[in-house]
């Protein structure tokens, strides 16, 4: 059978009313779940899971996804309402999305997210119904020195990502690692910087940590500053329009951020989340108005949406084409289809047809539904811009505690939040940025993991780095990107030479 | 007035306690797990709570308390009160946080009063299809003949794979060495992919890529044969004697009353009657395998023992 006769059997599943009714629950869930701050998809399925029991296997692995995905779509509302951001992918959505709710434009950012969502959404799955069987061979085929490559990559990209001097970027990356590295070291079992706190013994969770860093000091900040007031701004339907100009820089951005976004999803754990900052990084490189990003640039919002999304889709490829879970949500949704009898592996797309193509019938379904769901709830959410302050923030500061207690049931977190809210706080002030320092947070123990791990492999010889092609690429475009700088710093110096002879030679 | 009020709470509290040793339960229970949702720990709990609910006449509520390698659940419910109204969902990896955390505030047997044995799971010794080797024998046979030359995949350093994977080099008298990563699923993705030759992997992980021929499994690390795995041999069939098998009980913070433990065992055992909870446990690639807790405290001693005394000569590199 060719894909399309598959694909017409998937959406003759996938349309049933049954099917129909629990795929919208799930991404209704989804996306109420990705706009609370600190409270998962993870979560969201965990507590659907035993109503999937009683679900025939498509039904219920088409509810769970809908959680998965539908919380992309919620997790950017968040960061560009209130600076906090709902998922860890969106994080990087606040540095323009925030800006521009900050200049009345709240609604156009909103509308402006979502439609990328559904671009990026929609560009994942199409690669997902023809590419499946290609791009899971890929990801196999990547071992841990390609896997520290990426990270390098995102690492730089991280650090590339701020809007001050990239020295500071390259501190706040190497300060994010080392927070990164609280925990206990995976090749030798040792405890670092775990102080025998308990609590400490498993690290930071990275949506504690994240929440904590970008939605906190802003909180603080802007207490110091009472009189900023979103209230003076119009909510007409024509304001949340985006006007042609809009459209003009947007269009690029989604197709690259999708672009970029599909095939980062095929990395286990952190796909989205380094699409994002990549894609965001790339449209601040590549624009000739690189100083708009950070002021309320809407292509620093339309792209990392466009990418976290199409990732969201795509990271479904190695987890059902060769039944390994890429994340620990990916775990339980697999977990949902083992107590329905279903054993992920291999053949999943060959025994299980009926249900991978209903599958993937339904994201696209589910994605329509989100657009839909999406678009008309704008005008509510950027009310919620207009809440004045003094009740906005302490709102979001109980929530916050909330959902950070109730992943984990233990208030460590909920003072794990107000410690690195402060430290952020403090970087802030220093002019260190968050978005570096959450991807080494979160590359930062992955790149030493794989780099440990790829050196033990090799019996200690760096040749692996570069014997392989993806890693190869990787390290090259890295080096490209800090020798780049590097040459116009020194170039710079250079031309200054001359005054060398007048004496005092370095200190200005 | 206040003291009065206080000796009439006091009065009502004693009431309260004197009724639930008649009829308990009069309250829901919550069974806590040490791992967030998903996963074989939690789906047991779940499964076993949605079973004994009904018979107990009070709901069942499964508590995700992750953190510290799992270790937080175990300490949380050694101190709870042993009123049968906490009680705990744990693996034999339990007895790992002791060796490898220090003080974790629980002792792995002497801390709680075991109410069942759930399931059993053995692991697998699996390799890459590209090695070329299918036995226990042809795998130890390569390996000695090339000391040191492989690697084999642990899912880290506190698991009881890695413990398993050094106790089989002891006992086959081989060198192998072990690739940690982070947890069950990067390693089996590593041995498919061929990054690494062999590794130790949850049995019923194992059982789907080998049935897509993308594995090989040598044997597991039960004692005998398993139902429903009845074509995997045991490690034991090669090398006599060798045994590490997790199993999953649920269990009570010590000193709960055995009246108590008796009645939560005996709605236990009725659900293992059916064919219900075994089926739900096998399809979840769980091997269903019932024991009372007084089966279980006989054995668990000896079984800690022996894993704490391997989990330090692991830890202490000996």
């Amino acid at each position: 059978m060719d894909i399309l006769t598959l694909l017409a059997n998937g959406f003759a599943t996938a349309f049933t009313p049954v099917n129909l009714f629990y795929c919208f629950v799930g991404v209704t869930v989804g996306t109420f779940i990705g706009v609370l701050p600190g409270v998962g998809a993870m979560l969201g399925i965990a507590l659907l899971l035993p109503v999937t029991f009683y679900l025939p296997p498509e039904t219920a692995i088409i509810m769970l996804a809908g959680i998965y995905y539908g919380g992309e779509y919620g997790g950017a509302i968040t960061s560009i309402l209130v600076n906090v951001p709902g998922s860890t992918s969106s994080a990087i959505t606040t540095l323009d999305g925030y800006r521009m709710a900050k200049q009345g434009r709240a609604a156009v950012a909103l509308f402006a997210s979502a439609a990328a969502s559904f671009i990026g959404g929609s560009i994942g799955i199409i690669l997902m119904t023809v590419f499946s069987p290609a791009i899971s061979r890929f990801a196999l085929s990547l071992n841990s020195a390609d896997y520290f490559a990426i990270m390098v990559l995102g690492l730089v990209a991280g650090a590339l990502v701020a809007r001050g001097s990239l020295v500071k970027g390259l501190i706040a990356v190497v300060i994010g690692t080392l927070f990164g590295m609280i925990g206990t070291d995976l090749s030798t079992g040792v405890q670092r910087y775990a102080f025998g706190v308990p609590e400490l013994i498993g690290g930071l969770s990275v949506a504690v940590v994240a929440m904590a860093l970008f939605g906190l000091p802003e909180i603080i900040t802007a207490t110091a500053e009472p009189k900023t007031d979103l209230s003076r701004f119009s909510l007409r339907l024509r304001d949340m329009m985006p006007t042609r100009e809009d459209f003009r820089r947007s269009i690029v951005p989604a197709g690259r951020g999708s672009a970029l976004g599909s095939i980062l999803g095929i990395l286990p754990g952190t796909g989205a989340t380094i699409a994002s900052f990549l894609s965001y990084t790339a449209e601040k490189r590549l624009s000739r108005t690189p100083e708009r990003f950070g002021h309320g640039a809407i292509e620093g919002v339309v792209g990392p949406e466009a990418a976290n999304n199409a990732a969201a889709q795509t990271s479904f490829i190695p987890t059902l084409a060769i039944g390994i879970p890429g994340t620990p949500t990916m775990a339980l949704m697999l977990g949902a289809l083992i107590i329905q009898g279903i054993q992920p592996g291999p053949d999943m797309m060959t025994l299980h047809a009926d249900l991978f193509w209903a599958l993937i019938a339904s994201f696209w379904i589910g994605n329509v539904m989100l657009l839909i769901l999406n678009i008309p709830l704008v005008g509510l959410w950027a009310k919620l811009a207009n809440i004045p302050y003094r009740f906005l923030f302490p709102s979001i500061i109980c929530l916050i505690a909330v959902g950070v207690y109730s992943s984990t049931l233990n208030t460590f977190d909920v003072y794990v939040v107000l410690a690195i809210g402060l430290f952020g706080f403090g970087m802030a002030i220093t002019g260190f940025e968050a978005a570096p320092f959450l991807m080494g947070f979160i590359l930062g123990p992955m790149m030493e993991e794989n780099l440990r791990r790829a050196m033990q492999l090799g019996r200690g010889d760096p040749a692996v780095f570069f014997s392989r092609p993806v890693s190869l690429i990787c390290l090259t475009i890295v080096l490209t990107a800090l020798f780049i700088p590097a040459v116009r710093i020194l170039r710079r110096r250079f031309a200054r030479l001359p005054g060398l002879r007048n004496g005092r030679p370095g200190f200005r | 007035m206040y003291r009065l009020l206080s000796a009439g709470l006091a009065l009502s509290l004693m009431a309260g306690s004197a009724l639930a040793q008649t009829a308990f339960p009069t309250q829901p229970i919550t069974v806590v797990v040490g791992f967030a949702p998903g996963g074989g720990m939690d789906t047991m709990a779940r499964l076993v709570s949605g079973e004994i609910s009904p018979q107990l006449g009070q709901p069942v509520i499964v508590e995700n308390r992750p953190g510290a390698a799992g270790t937080l659940a175990p300490a949380f419910v050694a101190s709870a009160k042993p009123d049968g109204y906490t009680i705990y969902a744990g693996e034999t990896s339990a007895i790992l946080g002791p060796v490898f955390q220090g003080n974790v505030g629980y002792d792995p047997v002497k801390s709680f009063t075991p109410i069942a044995r759930i399931a059993v799971a053995p692991h697998a010794l699996v390799a890459n299809p590209g090695v070329g080797v299918s036995t226990v024998a042809q795998f130890i046979d390569l390996v000695s003949k090339n000391p040191g030359e492989y690697f084999y995949a642990s899912p880290g350093t506190a698991t009881l794979q890695y413990l398993a994977g050094e106790m089989l080099k002891d006992a086959a008298g081989i060198e192998m060495e072990a690739v940690h990563f982070q947890g069950g699923a990067p390693s089996v993705a590593a041995v498919v992919s061929g990054e690494v030759p062999f590794g130790i992997v949850s049995l019923s992980a194992a059982a789907a890529q080998a049935e897509g021929g993308k594995l090989v499994i040598l044997g597991h690390t039960g004692p005998e044969r398993v139902k429903g795995f009845e074509k995997i041999p045991p490690i034991a069939e090669t090398i006599k004697g060798f045994e590490a098998m997790p199993s999953q009980f649920i269990m009570a913070p010590a000193g709960t009353p055995q009246e108590i433990v008796d009645r939560i065992t005996g709605a236990i055992a009725r659900a293992y009657e059916g064919e219900k909870l075994p089926g739900q446990l096998t399809r979840a690639g769980l091997i269903p395998a019932f024991q009372t807790g007084g089966e279980v405290s006989a054995e668990l001693p000896a079984i800690a023992k022996k894993l704490t005394e391997v989990a330090i000569s692991v830890r202490d590199g000996t």
